[in-house]
């Protein structure tokens, strides 16, 4: 049945579409009826029987029409018992009580069912203040119980280091183990007895081994699980909460901050904003703690002499703006390079970018400084359908087909991994998983397909994806004589070899693009594993075609969805911080659009195209780039080789580091500005989804240190440039009123969520021909780097949960390449690659491929530049085992 | 006229032999009445435990934002509370304290009480924050509860 249902609730007559569930119906109507197990993102259960309600539907007649009453109105048939509300759909003209004295008689009862096990211990119970239970028990309960006999009674339990189990305050309503099953995908807990015996733990009541995301204890209505880490301190009356967008990953998950005093106590989900609501993984709810860390930088270091000393900001400024100006007159403005920037927000970004193109007059800005092949800026603006309406998570969860290429979703994306688990159990979507590991989202319980290509293979992969979708047609409206190119250039990646190059069967990596190409809701998703690439030029444009062949690209709307490293990736890009684009993709070479910017920046910019992060560490390397910015980027850990960028900060004249922590890059600086957290600043953060978000300040920042775009403007009017922005608010406008895409965008509209971005400048279907050649493979085993879930980058090592969880770094191999190395788990090898060697311990797995090693390079201890830089097709490294007991990780 | 004369005189008379009111404070003090609600305490279970379990629920119900609490968890070995749940830290501020007694009302454990102490000056405003030593009673007065 589909179209409006009119149901009428406490005699309001509202029209709801027809399958709402009357709890639904009613808070549309404005009337509360109160929930425990049913939730949102979960199908209906009826376990816990709060919500409910006394329901009737008109009499029908002998002649199937209503029964007329007395009154004229038609005459109701109550139902015999109350029902609940959460698990009933409406009907046409359904009658829904929820104040009748029988409702509110059910109610009561089921009330004291609840509470006739209930501890009631409020006062010492986390969740107190903020219960739902609690909540209830005030508006309907009893104020005394007529329950005499002894309370069943549990013992509590830590189930791992995040929850904390009471099972004596569960009311079994089952969210907990029904979320962490359809949407965490961990199946990590359950009910064990039954009837009143009922308690919720992990299988084996053994520590939790999952995700450690806290979801559960999020969802939980009652305080039967509570969050270790924040065990008992503090109130939810103590709390200021100030939502915000979490500093991690390019998802942009809302956070609800809990701060007392000057400290964050707690970061939780939201219950109704943001794009994850109450979801949060387990960086985004535990990894805070660097904001309240010690050893934050508290004063400007500049070094005068041999050491770094702490200085005033006037100071640091002015020497650093001098040495600036020194530099670019007598070197030239070219020998000035501008790195990071993918933990700005997107008003410090554009700041960042201005400050080097107008003060400085230097193209060579690029905030990607991990990629190791130099790609243009535009690359995966393009990739993605230029400025079409992008792909949204709400889109991604109601998709029929989603294509993952290369990416490990747990470590990089962990909201989209969530979104995906919930299509596939709610909502029939099918996953096609290509990754050389069997990473979580290939695990045969999702019943995807899983294209378990060879290690560094994606160049094959992506052609022969793209010959099969070509194979089944092409959808109108492409270019011809791109189309006729490719085809030709196509002609090379026969079946057989795609077959032999990647190890997969042709015929599945056809049924993928089969399926991708016949679904009507579709998804690509890619990140790192392909930007970060040797190859990424031809990557990227392999997705384009690919996405047009299958119509995952189209005229009006794109399906493709890049999921960079941070959290402002997406925005650091669209705020220009790449060798030859203006903020907007507005092409450096393009002198009618340049012009704006210069009209408005007042001078004129470089019209060349700079140099791109990974040509700026070679030629600082060889001390042809003199001076350095490198922002929020600990760069000697995340430039592709550590050996160069150790040279160049060697070399370099001056370089200036923006950080909170003294990272190792930052103790090479000659002048290092402390900065303020995501905590302590307003601005603007762009998610996967180009969905613009606003951060707040949820703390004054931290005495001594300043926000980035302050500094830029300082260092700027230092230089003489005439800036007087008052706020971010001012920086924002500038942006909306130059910026393509940005354009309009009012800033007070981005609270509490605002939308993704959309541009006019979408460009024309575009299908590069490939390059016939496969490179040489080389020799030794195949490095495959990978994000882990439990760490990502500088901050999450400065908390003290994450480290913890993350456990001890190992190299994991497959037993059979272990047996051939001749080592056993836990022993140690070393890894020579081109650029170094790295000692690592192992673990053995059989998920990962033979022929290849996968080193998760989220550990603060595994320093996988080492190595060196990768050349195509991927990083080669020779493996021995390590005999003498040394420290693990020293290079 | 001389009787009123006389009359007034004899009250005179009468009230100079009478045992006086005042009290020469501070030599000597007054006794309380029951109610009187001074500087509060913290009580003592009779084992000698701390009642205080850190619920914070005084410092919602204070209407002057007197009382600051930070609750922690009971080391299992040596705990200062029955339960899992301590008041790690409890500060009163005596400047803000206008002595309604709400957290008496509010304590769920009680815990706490405004005994009869009045004397509560001093120099220097940091002393008005009365801090738990300050307040926690001595261990002989375990399971002392004041009576209401
Ligand atoms: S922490 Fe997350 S993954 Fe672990 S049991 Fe809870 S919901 Fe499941
Ligand atoms: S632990 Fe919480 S979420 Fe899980 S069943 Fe019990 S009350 Fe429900
Ligand atoms: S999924 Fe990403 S954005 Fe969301 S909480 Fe985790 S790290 Fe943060
Ligand atoms: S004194 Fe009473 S109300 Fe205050 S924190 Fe202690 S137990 Fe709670
Ligand atoms: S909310 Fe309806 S039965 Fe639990």
């Amino acid at each position: 049945m589909s179209g409006p249902c009119k149901v009428t609730i406490n005699g309001r007559t509202i029209e709801v579409p027809a399958g709402t569930l009357v709890t639904e119906a009613a808070r549309r109507a404005g009337v509360h009826v109160p929930i425990f197990c049913s939730h949102d993102k979960l199908p209906p259960l009826g376990a816990c029987r709060i919500c409910v309600v006394e329901i009737g539907m008109p009499k029908l007649g002998p002649d199937r029409l209503p029964v007329m009453g007395t009154d004229g109105k038609p005459e109701i048939s109550w139902m015999p018992k109350p029902q609940t509300g959460c698990t009933t759909t409406v009907a046409e003209g359904m009658h829904v009580l929820t104040e009748s004295p029988g409702a509110v008689k059910a109610r009561k009862g089921v009330m004291e069912f609840l509470l006739v096990n209930h501890p009631l211990d409020c006062p010492v119970c986390d969740e107190g203040g903020e219960c739902q239970l609690q909540d209830l028990a005030f508006a309907f309960g009893h104020d005394f119980s007529r329950m005499d006999e002894a309370k069943r009674t549990f013992d509590s339990e830590d189930l791992g280091p995040v929850v904390k189990k009471e099972a004596n305050r569960c009311i079994v309503c089952m969210r907990c183990v029904r979320y962490c099953d359809e949407i965490m995908g961990d199946d990590a807990l359950t009910a064990h007895q039954r009837g009143v015996w009922t308690e919720i733990s992990s299988f084996n009541r053994q520590p939790l081994e999952c995700e450690q995301c806290g979801n559960c204890i999020e969802v939980c209505p009652v305080g039967a699980l509570t969050a270790l880490p924040y065990r008992f301190k503090a109130r939810p009356w103590d709390l200021r909460q100030h939502v915000t967008v979490c500093p991690y990953c390019s998802n942009g998950c809302s956070v609800r901050l809990g701060v007392r005093g000057a400290e964050v106590l707690r970061a939780r989900g939201t219950e109704a904003r943001g794009v994850n609501r109450e979801y949060l993984c387990v960086r985004g709810r535990f990894g805070y703690e660097f904001v309240n860390s010690a050893e934050r930088l508290s004063a400007p270091l500049v070094r005068l002499a041999a050491a770094l000393e702490p200085s005033t900001h006037d100071e640091a400024v002015t020497f650093a703006a001098s040495r600036l100006r020194e530099i670019a007159a007598v070197h030239g403005a070219a020998s000035i390079a501008f790195l990071g920037g993918e933990k700005l927000t997107v008003e410090e970004a554009y700041l960042f970018q201005k400050l080097a193109r107008a003060a400085l007059g230097t193209n060579h800005v690029d905030s990607r400084t991990r990629w190791p092949a130099p790609v243009s800026g535009r690359a995966v603006f393009e990739a993605t359908g230029g400025g079409r309406a992008p792909l949204t998570f709400d889109d991604l969860v109601a998709a029929q087909e989603v294509l993952v290429l290369g990416e490990d979703l747990q470590g990089e994306a962990p909201f989209a991994q969530a979104q995906l688990i919930r299509g596939q159990h709610q909502k029939g979507l099918h996953l096609t998983i290509a990754h050389p590991r069997r990473v979580k989202l290939a695990d045969t319980k999702f019943r995807g397909e899983w294209l378990a290509y060879r290690p560094h293979a994606e160049v094959a992969l992506l052609h022969g994806l793209a010959r099969a979708t070509l194979d089944l047609g092409s959808p109108a409206g492409l270019p011809a004589d791109g189309l006729a190119e490719l085809t030709r250039s196509l002609a090379a990646w026969s079946p057989e070899r795609v077959e032999q190059e990647t190890g997969v069967a042709f015929d599945s990596i056809a049924a993928a693009a089969q399926r991708l190409k016949a679904a009507e809701r579709k998804a690509l998703l890619f990140g790192r594993a392909l930007t970060e690439h040797p190859q990424a030029a031809a990557l990227l444009a392999a997705v384009e075609s690919l996405a047009w062949l299958s119509g995952a690209l189209g005229p009006e709307r794109s399906a493709v969805m890049y999921l960079g490293p941070q959290n402002d990736t997406q925005g650091a890009l669209d705020m220009g911080l790449a060798p030859d684009c203006l903020p907007g993709y507005v092409p450096v070479t393009d002198t009618e659009r340049r012009r704006g910017f210069e009209q408005a920046w007042g001078g004129p910019l470089p019209g060349a195209p700079g140099k791109t992060a990974v040509e700026i560490l070679e030629s600082a390397a060889k001390g042809e780039i003199r001076a350095l910015w490198i922002v929020s980027d600990n760069w000697i850990r995340s430039a592709p080789d550590r050996r160069l960028a150790e040279e160049a900060l060697g070399r370099a004249e001056l370089v200036i580091v923006n950080d909170m922590f003294l990272t190792e890059t930052a103790r090479k600086a000659h002048v290092v500005f402390p900065v303020a957290s995501f905590a302590e600043k307003e601005g603007v953060v762009v998610n996967c989804e180009r969905r613009l978000q606003k951060t707040v300040r949820a703390l004054t920042p931290r005495k001594g240190t300043r926000g980035d775009g302050e500094i830029f403007q300082a260092v700027a009017r230092a230089l003489g440039a005439r800036w007087s922005y008052r706020s971010t608010e001012d920086v924002f406008r500038e942006i909306a009123r130059l910026v393509p895409g940005y354009r309009g965008i009012s800033w007070a509209n981005l609270l509490p969520l605002g939308t993704p971005w959309v541009s006019e400048d979408r460009g024309q279907p575009r299908l590069a021909p490939v390059t016939p050649e496969a490179a040489p493979a080389g020799e030794g085993l195949a490095v495959l780097g990978g994000g882990i879930l439990f760490l990502q980058g500088s901050l999450s090592h400065r908390t003290a949960l994450l480290p913890k969880l993350a456990k001890a770094p190992r190299a994991v191999l497959h037993p059979e390449e272990a047996k051939r190395l001749a080592v056993a788990d836990g022993e140690r090898i070393e890894l020579e690659g081109p650029g170094g060697t790295i000692r690592v311990a192992v673990s053995l797995d059989a998920r990962v491929p033979e022929g290849s090693v996968f080193v998760p390079y989220a550990h603060a201890e595994i320093e996988l530049n080492r190595l060196g830089k990768p050349s195509a097709p991927g990083l080669k490294c020779q493996a021995r085992r390590v005999s003498s007991p040394e420290r693990i990780g020293a290079g | 006229m001389f009787k009123e004369l006389g009359k007034g005189l004899g009250v005179t008379l009468e009230n100079l032999f009478r045992k006086p009111f005042t009290v020469q404070y501070p030599e000597e003090q007054l006794s309380m009445f029951p109610r009187f609600r001074g500087l509060h305490i913290l009580t003592r279970h009779e084992d000698g435990l701390e009642r205080c379990v850190g619920c914070e629920l005084c410092a919602v119900a204070c209407p002057a934002d007197a009382i600051f609490v930070e609750a922690a968890e009971n080391d299992p070995q040596q705990p200062a509370s029955h339960g899992e749940r301590y008041a790690r830290r409890y500060e009163i501020n005596m400047l803000r304290c206008i002595f309604c007694g709400m957290c008496e009302e509010a304590c769920p454990e009680d815990a706490i009480f405004l005994e009869k102490k009045f004397e509560l000056s001093d120099y220097r405003r940091e002393a008005f924050i009365y801090t738990k030593d300050e307040l926690l009673v001595g261990p002989e007065k375990s399971g002392y509860l004041p009576q209401r």
